[in-house]
């Protein structure tokens, strides 16, 4: 089994509610941002005000984005330049000496940081994002001026190491001059018009080769069947500039070695900062990528409640929402009000019971992790963990009905209060135990703290008092009867019709009224064999009458 | 403004280095008709030749490794003048830290190490690393281009089709050497190589090239057709179309059904790339003098570059593999050890 005591929502209940795709729809830009993102804050009952502040600062952002066209690319551009850097960070704390790409790396996370304080200064969205500019760090690391993220060692970091740079690059200067000067004078002394310090001449040239052969410029690096290879020999000056070279080099990279101590002793007075700015802007990103998720999906900031119930109006369920567009059918909205802590809903088959429970749990996904809920307005409590039921098997030894037996006793065990949604509990078995085991089911939940709501068929849940009850309209008969699904021979033409007549709202009922029976209509309409339903009704009626 | 320098007299030298940088080329890519054709030493020469120039070398996989992965030989470093950029891996840019400016660490890695984008800031000889797709070289690129590069030289690997067929390259350089076959196959293969850069661009944009597309007398359309490799498929339907587009490659294996449609066909047949033409020497010949064959991107070829010796000893006469190139071929030829 995947799922854990101690996790918020484990993977099965993320999949069944579609919040993965939730999920997909918020994204950070920068590295930390990503990071973050992966283990969020997740606010818990009793830090309803601080989601309150969190949603406060989301609604400062979606209000400068819906205003401000140029701040979201402006940021955007600066974000994705911020990496996670934190290994380099703890280094130059504990003053490991920083290689010249690990400086670069730190340079540019100053320079993108300063840049990015600078833009929210800019657009007085600096209280969002705390940050303060190291200006004095990144001078120390610009110290040719160029203001670019890049980063060399520059002479002007120490004396010695100028002068020990000064002296390689003369050193090779003088090299390579010395050694044109020799290609030219063996040109000239071979009276030839061009070569290179590397000759291939065929062995059928008798006359070039005699004279590459009797050059004291030249000396024989290989021979073949066809041709032979000479090469420019080294003048005695530049086998002694070659160790020259090498001696300089040595002494350059000792004090290379310094230089880049120094680079790192300065960034460790900084790099707590350096480590907790990287935390702000992560957070900082997360909520941006958050409120952005606002504005593109049409979301409101929530009222953050201690009430043990759910209050939603127009709620949108984005992934049911994007696939019916993609089908060609309009998504309607739904709403839900609920007075007590336990709701029971019942309704026809394709009536979008399980579609209330998934849109449910994306709301309370939404709000544990203050962003903004797809709806027109909600008031919804914090809870501990989220709860679907309805799922399929994970496990080859356990039965669809055991493995929802199994998930549903450890979701009991979990501490504090949850978000139940019960997706038809117990239809794996047979009605009557089914059925009474939903009555055992509800009947304990109600005497917990948990929120719960409950889809079912069996319309003795109905009769539950003092719990929630509400009844999807689903299809009239005189609907039904007005259905075009003569000429609908495709699965999907039928279902559009069925879409364009089924009411998805919610009502709310009294307790005991009758649960809708429509599952033989709905056969019908997608399309089963006409017999089958006429022994169904005859099998029905027969049972009525006795 | 690229300059070449003074010390290069010679007429053919002259002419192969500006030949690189007429117009308005940023991209251009080295490519060996076989492994060890001598890419690198052509790359090093070039960049040793030519100054006043910012220039970004790139290669697909590693470049300028002491010794040959596959051959266990010896290989030539790559040659950076000062400024020039390119991509290494942070262990290999951490032994010439004074001599370069560390720009930023790509998005890219290479068996699976971080590639960083440097600039040397001196003249350097190091190893230098590359994506491996060429997407990513072609993205990495267009980076040194926005950094002030003014062009590119992407030094091939064996898989030197996918990256010479890239909409964004301009020129490709050709690298010979006897590692392919004798004389006379080495001639078959540039005769091809030159056959397919006289296939002419054509006159249209296809905004989708990876679907079969046409324009008749109804106006342009577009299908789902991604590719002609079906021994059933059939061209016939498009017969009195002004032209046509046909996606991924044309084989020997469909060769006579797309042979029988074009000896019908009064439009033009275009093609993504001459190198989407995977034909026998015969076949190609056959379909090149039908002459209705068009391309979306030209193939360039800015010069080739002759190195007659064989790492495994199969090496051929340098002078008269030099001259029947030369002779055969109207593209700059240039051997890098030449005598003159």
């Amino acid at each position: 089994m995947n799922r854990e005591v101690n996790m918020v929502i484990d993977d099965v209940t993320k999949k069944s509610a579609n919040l993965h795709e939730i999920d997909a729809l918020i994204n950070p830009i920068s590295q930390v941002g990503k990071k973050y993102k992966k283990n969020p804050h997740i606010f818990k009952p009793g830090e309803e005000k601080e989601a309150e502040q969190e949603y406060s600062q989301l609604s400062f952002l979606i209000n400068l984005i819906k205003k401000q066209k140029g701040f979201v690319p402006e940021l955007t551009s600066l974000l994705m330049h911020i990496e996670s850097i934190e290994i380099t960070f703890s280094r130059a704390k504990s003053l490991y000496t920083l290689e010249v790409n690990e400086i670069q790396q730190i340079k540019q996370f100053v320079f993108y940081l300063n840049q990015l304080f600078e833009s929210l200064k800019k657009y007085k969205a600096d209280h969002v994002l705390h940050i303060p500019p190291f200006d004095e760090l990144f001078i120390f690391l610009d110290k040719d001026g160029h203001n670019s993220p890049a980063f060399h060692l520059s002479d002007s970091y120490s004396d010695d190491y100028s002068s020990h740079k000064q002296s390689v690059r003369q050193l090779i200067r003088k090299k390579e001059e010395i050694y044109w000067n020799t290609l030219e004078q063996a040109k000239e002394e071979l009276d030839l018009a061009d070569i290179e310090p590397r000759l291939v001449v065929s062995r059928q040239n008798k006359p070039l080769l005699e004279k590459l052969s009797g050059s004291p410029r030249f000396y024989p690096e290989s021979e073949n069947f066809a041709n032979c290879i000479f090469k420019l020999r080294k003048t005695e000056e530049i086998l002694a500039l070659e160790e020259e070279i090498k001696k300089a080099e040595r002494k350059l990279s000792q004090a290379e070695i310094k230089v880049r101590e120094l680079i790192t002793k300065v960034i460790s007075v900084y790099a707590t900062d350096l480590f907790s700015a990287g935390e702000k802007v992560a957070k900082f990103d997360y909520l941006l990528a958050r409120a952005l998720f606002g504005v593109q999906n049409q979301c409101c900031i929530p009222e953050v409640t201690k009430n043990s119930n759910l209050y939603f109006e127009d709620a949108i369920n984005i992934p049911t929402k994007k696939s019916l567009e993609q089908s060609g059918m309009k998504y309607q909205p739904v709403g839900l009000k609920m007075q007590r802590h336990v709701a029971i809903i019942t309704g026809s088959n394709m009536g979008g019971k399980t579609t209330i429970l998934k849109t449910s749990a994306q709301l309370i996904y939404c709000l544990i992790h203050a962003i903004p809920t797809p709806c027109k307005r909600a008031s919804l409590p914090l809870v501990d963990f989220i709860f679907f039921s309805g799922i399929k098997p994970e496990r080859m030894d356990l039965s669809s009905f055991a493995s929802e037996i199994v998930a549903i006793n450890e979701a009991l065990q979990k501490p504090g209060s949850g978000l139940f949604l019960l997706d038809e509990f117990a239809r794996g078995t047979n009605p009557q135990e089914g059925s009474a085991l939903s009555r055992a089911l509800i009947k304990y939940l109600k005497n917990s703290s948990h929120l719960v709501l409950c889809a079912t068929h069996f319309s003795e849940l109905s009769q539950f008092k003092s719990v929630d009850h509400f009844r999807v309209i689903g299809l009239t008969a005189d609907q039904y009867r007005a259905l075009d699904l003569q000429r609908q021979d495709i699965l999907s033409r039928r279902l559009q019709e069925l879409h364009k007549y089924m009411n998805y709202e919610l009502e709310a009922v009294e307790a005991d009224s009758p649960a809708p029976r429509a599952a033989l209509m709905i056969a019908d309409i997608l399309g089963i064999n006409e017999e089958i339903i006429k022994t169904a009704t005859s099998y029905l009626e027969n049972k009525e009458n006795k | 403004m690229v300059r070449i320098r003074k010390e290069i007299t010679v007429k053919n030298k002259r002419h192969f280095l500006q030949n690189l940088f007429t117009g308005e080329k940023k991209l251009t890519v080295i490519i060996g008709i076989s492994k060890n054709a001598g890419k690198t030493t052509l790359l090093n020469w070039i960049l040793k030749h030519i100054s006043s120039a910012t220039v970004g070398v790139l290669t697909t996989g590693r470049d300028g490794e002491s010794k040959d992965i596959v051959g266990g030989h010896i290989k030539p470093k790559a040659y950076l003048p000062q400024n020039t950029y390119f991509t290494t891996f942070a262990s290999i840019l951490r032994n010439h830290s004074s001599g370069l400016e560390v720009i930023e660490r790509l998005p890219y890695k290479s068996v699976g190490k971080e590639l960083w984008l440097c600039r040397a800031l001196r003249n350097l000889e190091l190893e230098i690393i590359g994506p491996p797709t060429v997407t990513q070289q072609i993205s990495i690129a267009e980076t040194m281009l926005a950094h002030g590069a003014q062009h590119v030289f992407i030094d091939g690997s064996l898989d030197r089709r996918s990256i010479a067929r890239a909409a964004q390259i301009d020129s490709l350089l050709v690298a010979v050497s006897p590692e392919f076959g004798n004389k006379r196959e080495i001639m078959s293969e540039l005769n091809k190589l030159s056959q397919l850069s006289s296939i002419p661009r054509a006159e249209t944009t296809i905004e989708d090239p990876e679907y079969l597309c046409y324009r008749d007398d109804d106006g342009f359309h577009t299908t789902k057709i991604k590719s002609v490799l079906h021994k059933k498929f059939s061209l016939d339907k498009y017969i009195s179309s002004d032209w046509i587009y046909l996606p991924g490659a044309i084989t020997d294996a469909i060769f006579k059904p797309v042979q029988t449609f074009i000896q019908a066909y009064d439009g033009d047949i275009i093609i993504r790339h001459p190198f989407n033409l995977h034909l026998e020497k015969d076949k190609l010949q056959r379909l090149m003098e039908m002459g209705k064959i068009k391309c979306l991107h030209r193939l360039n070829i800015d010069g080739i570059a002759v190195n007659s010796y064989s790492v495994s000893g199969m090496h051929l006469d340098c002078e008269e593999l030099r001259e029947d190139i030369r002779k055969s071929f109207d593209i700059p030829v240039v051997d890098v050890a030449e005598v003159h």
